[in-house]
């Protein structure tokens, strides 16, 4: 095609290049009959023609030259005319409505403007059709958004508060624990009292009575502060008695509220109440809010009564220890009743704590507790276990409520979000410190007129988000139940969790916990109580054989129910080794490998990791996150760690001692 | 007698381009050969026809050149292009096929009659 072909293609040519368009446009800018005009003027036809065909270039409204290529047409037409013989009055007649006429002519000559121009006009029109489509799809979207409401009818905080109908007052540990509560803040006031700006202790009041305990623990038995500690404690047993009296209570029996009330009943003791709450679960908090202070002070508790014990055996009341640690599997099992994970986890470690302390019991005064009495704590120990399960209800509970706030209710369990749950998110952001609170234009400005109503077509709906989270319930409850080697199911979950998710703002991604390492302490934690009992079960063994068993099978039934299992070692159990005068009970470790007990990285900071040894590879993605690693047929590739660990030695009794601590006389 | 503006619509530049392809021909002449040649049947003022002539240069159908004529003046002569014989060729042949239709109908014999 040569130039000119393919400029006639296009339209496109020097006389209609854009450049030379928009000179002529801003020559003829607010004059645009100029030229037309002119020809007019020279060709003196008459007036009522003249008049005419000017009416008609002006109505044209085109472009500068266009109007004189019309004028000159109907010049010459005219002229024409004229010369054939007819007057002006003949012409105009026959000319018809200048602006009708204008309006064809306009519409004509523009299907002759240049290509460029006529893409450039359609551009505009579908630029302007899709602002208007956004306008009018943004605003039915608003509306949407803004007159959605939550429904409000659930009331979980009564539903957590049903856990303790049917108990009466004295079935009720609570308010037995409150009023300790006050005594122990009596004693730590004393003893800061005593020891404010001496020996270090600089910090505030509350810092040195939260620390006081556990600094007491740590102290070496001859210290002074160890000893007038001790003597403190000895005071508090009148108080401690009542613990291990309510430890025993079914329920801790503490009112769920979203409210609560302190007050100082005299000069720094503090009492702190829950409120009730208001019977309206639209009047309440979400259940992020109901408070827990039991949580803080029974952990406390299970701290003093470990403490107790020791000084128990030191006096010789055996009986005191003994009870001390049967309350502590009590303070466990009320604790773990709320359902939620924070409580779970706080009674894991209760027991953790008391398996540490039983082992060290039996490792440095073997036979200070009676045969009936280890009997008793065997017993107990392998109850609480059995009570002490991971129960997720109040934390599904939470995530039902924050649905409820943040979503309409559609009747069939479905809603889209809301402003007001956009609000409650944003609010969350900020805690997290997604969003800057200082900066009221990121939650105003943004969350509310753009995020907003555009949220509740990205956002998953109510239902998906449901059904995605009891999804991931169900990955937990089935690891919990096939054991360990099925923890990379539950990390692979929570990884393709993430990967569906493309807004990080879905409440079920800034509400979901770290559970693969929740059901990896669980898994833990059985595998340190079963090795207790199982510490519990040779030590009866001993004292009815006179000797330690050959084999941990030798206790299989009459002493242990069935062998501990060895979690990182699937298909075997514990394994169990009689050293000198002693014994060891060790699992394989992170490796998998049994090394005989040795070890092999001798740390202060071992990690015995589930995850490491079942968990699947991860590796980082194009898009800066985290994914699995998958083979050729999309199977996740696991960790199988190789590098050789230490074995796990859950109990270490190698090293008898048969010295008994000098005993605390406070002098 | 003149046409409904929908039969122009469809009648108007076939007559038109005809008209063209015997020799180019500027406006105030194609006014006066459709009054005259049609018996006014076809006549069609400046209003129709200068709109008309824009569309088909538009589509390419008809180009024009300013030439000036015996008498001195300026003129703007339109001639047919090659897609517009190729159209007028289309034109005439569906022209001929509804003549004959309409004639089978009765329509044109009744005319006629």
């Amino acid at each position: 095609m040569s130039n000119s072909g393919l400029s006639k293609a296009w339209g496109w040519s020097v006389e209609a290049s854009p450049l030379l368009n928009l000179c002529r446009r801003l020559r003829y800018m607010g004059y645009p009959n100029h030229k037309a005009f002119a020809l007019l003027e020279a060709a003196g036809l008459p007036k009522p023609v003249d008049a005419l065909i000017r009416k008609t270039v002006s109505k044209s409204k085109l472009w500068a030259a266009e109007r004189a290529e019309i004028a000159r047409e109907l010049i010459a037409h005219a002229q024409d005319a004229i010369e054939a013989g007819r007057t002006g009055e003949e012409i105009v007649e026959s000319f018809g409505d200048p602006k009708r006429i204008a309006k064809l002519m306009r519409r004509s000559m523009k299907r002759k403007r240049p290509l460029y121009w006529r893409a450039y006009r359609n551009m505009k029109r579908a630029t302007v059709a899709m602002v208007l489509v956004l306008i009018v799809g943004y605003g039915s979207l608003a509306a949407r958004f803004y007159m959605g409401t939550p429904s409000i009818n659930r009331n979980f905080i009564a539903e957590l508060n049903a856990q303790n109908d049917g108990y009466s007052e004295d079935q009720k540990a609570w308010s037995v624990y409150r009023s300790v509560d006050i005594e122990w803040q009596r004693l730590t006031l004393a003893a800061w009292d005593i020891h404010q700006g001496t020996d270090g202790h600089t910090g505030t009041e509350n810092a040195y009575r939260n620390s006081w305990l556990s600094e007491l623990v740590s102290l070496e038995r001859n210290d002074q502060q160890f000893i007038e500690g001790a003597q403190s404690i000895r005071a508090f047993e009148p108080h401690l008695a009542k613990i291990r009296e309510a430890a025993h209570r079914p329920v801790s029996g503490m009112l769920f509220s979203d409210q609560q009330e302190t007050v100082e009943i005299e000069p720094g003791i503090y009492a702190t109440d829950p409120i009730e709450p208001s019977a309206d679960p639209s009047m309440q908090e979400t259940l992020a809010y109901v408070l827990l202070p039991d949580l803080g002070m029974i952990r406390r508790f299970s701290h003093l009564l470990k403490f107790d014990t020791e000084l128990a055996i030191v006096e010789g009341d055996y009986q005191r220890a003994s009870g001390n640690l049967s309350a502590i599997l009590g303070l466990s099992r009320q604790v773990n009743k709320a359902g939620f994970l924070i409580n779970h986890l706080v009674a894991i470690a209760i027991i953790d704590d008391l398996s540490s302390s039983l082992k060290s019991l039996l490792n440095d005064n073997p036979n200070v507790l009676t045969t009936g009495q280890l009997i008793e704590l065997s017993h107990r120990l392998a109850m609480t276990k059995s009570q002490v399960q991971m129960e997720l209800d109040g934390e599904a509970m939470f995530f039902d409520d924050v649905l409820q706030r943040a979503y309409t209710d559609a009747g069939d369990g479905n809603g889209r979000i809301t402003r007001q749950g956009m609000e409650m998110l944003a609010g969350d952001w900020v805690l997290s410190g997604n969003l800057d609170a200082d900066d009221p234009m990121q939650i105003n400005g943004l969350v509310k007129s753009l995020a907003g109503p555009i949220s509740m077509v990205v956002m998953e709906d109510r239902q998906t988000q449901h059904r995605r989270y009891q999804a991931m319930m169900q990955t937990i409850y089935r690891t919990l139940r096939d054991g360990p080697e099925a923890l990379g199911g539950v990390q692979v979950a929570s990884m393709e969790f993430s990967d569906q998710s493309s807004i990080p703002q879905t409440p079920i991604d800034m509400l979901m916990p770290a559970y693969g390492k929740a059901v990896e302490r669980e898994f833990l934690s059985h595998m340190r109580v079963d090795a207790t009992l199982a510490m519990l079960a040779i030590e009866i063994f001993k004292r009815e054989h006179g000797d330690y068993p050959e084999t941990l099978e030798e206790l299989v039934p009459r002493y242990l129910p069935e062998l501990p299992a060895d979690y990182f070692n699937p298909g075997y159990s514990i394994q169990y080794v009689i050293v000198g005068d002693g014994y060891l009970l060790y699992s394989a470790g992170t490796d998998g490998d049994l090394d005989g007990g040795v070890d092999l990285k001798p740390s202060n900071n071992k990690q015995y990791s589930l995850m490491k040894r079942f968990g699947v590879k991860t590796e980082m993605n194009a898009k800066g996150s985290m994914e699995v690693v998958r083979d050729a047929q999309g199977d996740p590739v696991l960790r199988n760690p190789t590098e050789p660990d230490s074995d796990w030695n859950l109990i270490d009794l190698r090293r008898l001692t048969e010295t008994v601590p000098e005993p605390i006389t406070g002098e | 007698m003149k046409l409904e503006r929908e039969l122009m619509r469809g009648a108007g530049p076939t007559a038109v381009l005809k008209l063209l392809s015997k020799h180019e021909m500027y406006g105030y002449e194609l006014v006066e050969a459709l009054a005259k040649q049609t018996d006014g049947v076809l006549a069609m003022g400046q209003s129709t026809l200068y709109p008309m002539l824009y569309n088909l240069e538009a589509k390419d159908l008809v180009e024009a050149n300013w030439r000036s004529a015996d008498n001195g003046r300026d003129r703007k002569y339109y001639s047919l292009t090659g897609k517009g014989k190729k159209k007028l060729k289309a034109d005439m042949a569906a022209w001929a096929k509804l003549n004959e239709a309409m004639t089978s109908i009765g329509v044109l014999k009744g005319v006629m009659a």
